[in-house]
């Protein structure tokens, strides 16, 4: 199986090592001192259990790829106006596009330029960061994919992607709906990444105060009810294990958006943020809390505002 | 006249200078790196359009003044429960006290222990922040509204006004002193809230529509919770008070700089008194409570959690 990792930041390059050991015919998409320095040394994966350097062809330009049988779309979201028309010489009538951004709008996204067919919906959930140019930390003790078809069908093409990933070393869970999955991770994500962000705390340190334990919970159920008024399938008792995988992260651990905001780099705000306000208004469910984060977090959607 | 200025930080250091300057017996009463500097050097202010430096007495101790005309009350407003009856010794059979804190509560919270009949309430208007030590940099130029609890024109009042007066700064004398409090209290429990959570300078925070709803939505809030609670304030405050904050220059709110640092906010004398006394009139007050509880931790200084 040919495999492109189509933005290999943090997670891309996690996946990305991960294939290359395996011995995948996996190229990276990447680029500025990062890609000079995959092109240089290698990647450079530092896991718990290990580190490992692989060679693995890297480059900014997806023509010298050419058609690949799987695309892996890891680029932030904020950059999908620009890398999803970018990375067309990757997608041929055989090239499945796995998607594993953060939020739910991802597929729709990619399914417009690419066709609906070629996308399948997917979740991420690895903590990887570019530590230095070439040089990725896996913080997390697994690298987990979950995704599936978007009809909830288990196609021969979805069955060969998981037999891939998890050949890997790649935890994979196939699932008949994936729907449920996004917005399961969006339930505590969204949340966790929102307030911390505007309360410039880590939520397992924002817990400690009871004010701020009910907001955590209010955020989750505006997130759950929005998601409920989409025909998602998600339960009750949902929005309490939200708030327990929140309660249950360790002290000072920041989700990604928080990650950027405290680095001074763009937010994935609309993804992230955006999303439950921009999607309740559609089925008419109010979100207080997310519309007052959004306004709060604008700003530094770009990175951090200038003084006029 | 002979005055105190107890907190002579920003805004006490920025009126004590411009009083001084007129020709008043002024005393500064602060403390640390602050009080050394200007012993040693003067008290500094720069303002919009000119710079100057007093010499004055500069003291941490309320008792080597002695009992004064005048106090102005102008501390952070977490100090308040300390700080109060420290002022003892510069109260006299003649003295006032003026206070010129953010909030709707430091009148009475002085009247109880110094007695109602002394204090005046009062609201200054404007930016002042101490840039260093000696050094205060007024960056919107000071106002001073304040008048009678019983709102009545006394005497003391009217000599007060006419002190402030010959300093040259802009003094109303109100017959509403409640009103004069609230419509402060209103424009600034919103901006103090918004520009410390999202951490951006009102200025640039008005230029996205979400922020200004945001910021109307405060006011409103605590617009309600003042009408309720009895306030003479006008229906269209939310409307000229977006006005009045275009008009301003760029600043940055007070709070915004203490949460910046790492400081104390007085956060429980704005948002959260927004929310405490929305409670007692039965105004629901989202926003506030929002934002409340998004700088909660932050409050009493930089988290020491993680």
């Amino acid at each position: 199986m040919k495999i492109a990792i189509m933005g290999a930041g943090g997670i891309g390059s996690c996946y990305g090592g991960l294939l290359a050991r395996a011995g995948c015919d996996v190229t990276l998409i990447a680029r500025g001192a990062h890609l000079h320095a995959l092109q240089q040394n290698g990647l450079q994966l530092n896991r718990q259990d290990g580190s490992f350097t692989v060679q693995v062809p890297a480059t900014d330009d997806p023509s010298q790829v050419g058609l690949v049988d799987l695309v892996l779309f890891t680029v932030k979201t904020y950059h999908n106006n620009e890398a999803i028309p970018f990375m067309k010489p990757l997608v041929g009538d055989g090239t499945s596009v796995l998607s594993l951004q953060n939020g739910v709008e991802s597929a729709d996204q990619l399914a417009q330029e690419h066709g609906a067919q070629r996308v399948l919906p997917g979740a991420a959930y690895v903590l990887g960061n570019i530590y230095s140019p070439g040089v990725v930390r896996q913080g997390s003790p697994q690298a987990r994919i979950a995704f599936g078809e978007s009809s909830g069908e288990q196609t021969h093409r979805a069955l060969a992607i998981q037999e891939t990933l998890t050949s890997a070393g790649i935890t994979v869970d196939l699932t008949g709906d994936v729907e449920k999955v996004l917005w399961s991770k969006l339930l505590y994500n969204s949340p966790a990444n929102g307030l911390a962000s505007a309360a410039r705390l880590s939520p397992r340190d924002l817990m400690e105060f009871p004010n701020l334990a009910d907001l955590f919970k209010t955020a989750i159920q505006e997130v759950y009810d929005v998601a409920k008024a989409n025909g998602v399938d998600l339960v009750d008792e949902d929005v309490q294990a939200s708030l327990d995988l929140i309660a249950n992260r360790p002290f000072g651990a920041r989700g990604s958006m928080q990650a950027d905001l405290e680095a001074g780099r763009p937010l994935e705000l609309e993804a992230i943020v955006g999303v439950v306000g921009r999607i309740g208004r559609k089925v008419n469910v109010s979100t207080p809390v997310f519309d007052l984060l959004y306004a709060l977090l604008l700003p530094y959607k770009d990175g951090p505002p200038k003084d006029l | 006249m002979r005055i105190a200025v107890m907190g002579a930080g920003g805004i006490g250091g920025c009126i004590g200078a411009l009083v001084a300057k007129a020709g008043n017996d002024v005393s500064l009463i602060t403390r640390g790196e602050h009080l050394e500097a200007i012993r040693a050097n003067g008290l500094r202010l720069i303002r919009p359009n000119e710079e100057l430096v007093v010499e004055t007495n500069a003291t941490d101790n309320p008792a080597q003044v002695g009992p004064v005309d005048l106090v102005l009350f102008t501390v952070k407003t977490f100090h308040n429960r300390q700080i109060i009856s420290n002022l003892r010794p510069l109260i006299g059979h003649e003295t006032s006290v003026l206070t010129l804190q953010n909030g709707v509560e430091s009148h009475e919270q002085l009247g109880a222990v110094l007695g109602s009949q002394i204090v005046l309430p009062g609201a200054f208007w404007g930016s002042a922040q101490v840039q260093a030590p000696g050094v205060v940099a007024e960056a919107v130029e000071a106002r001073i509204s304040f008048g009678e609890v019983d709102e009545t024109e006394s005497l003391r009042a009217l000599d007060i006004r006419k002190m402030f007066r010959e300093t040259g700064i802009e003094t109303e004398l109100s017959p509403d002193p409640m009103q004069v409090l609230w419509r402060k209290f209103i424009v600034l429990s919103a901006a103090a809230g918004i520009t410390s959570a999202a951490q951006t300078r009102i200025k640039e925070l008005l230029q996205f529509p979400d922020a200004r709803k945001l910021f109307c939505a405060a006011m409103e809030e605590a617009l309600a919770v003042g009408l309720a609670r009895g306030i003479n304030l006008p229906e269209d405050l939310v409307r000229t008070s977006l006005e009045f904050m275009d008009r301003l220059p760029d600043f940055q709110n007070s709070m915004h700089t203490d949460y910046e640092n790492g400081r104390p906010t007085e956060l429980d004398a704005l948002s959260g008194a927004v929310v405490r006394i929305g409670k007692q009139v039965g105004v629901p007050t989202p926003v506030h409570s929002f934002l409340y509880s998004v700088l909660l931790p932050h409050k009493d200084g930089a988290p020491v959690a993680d």
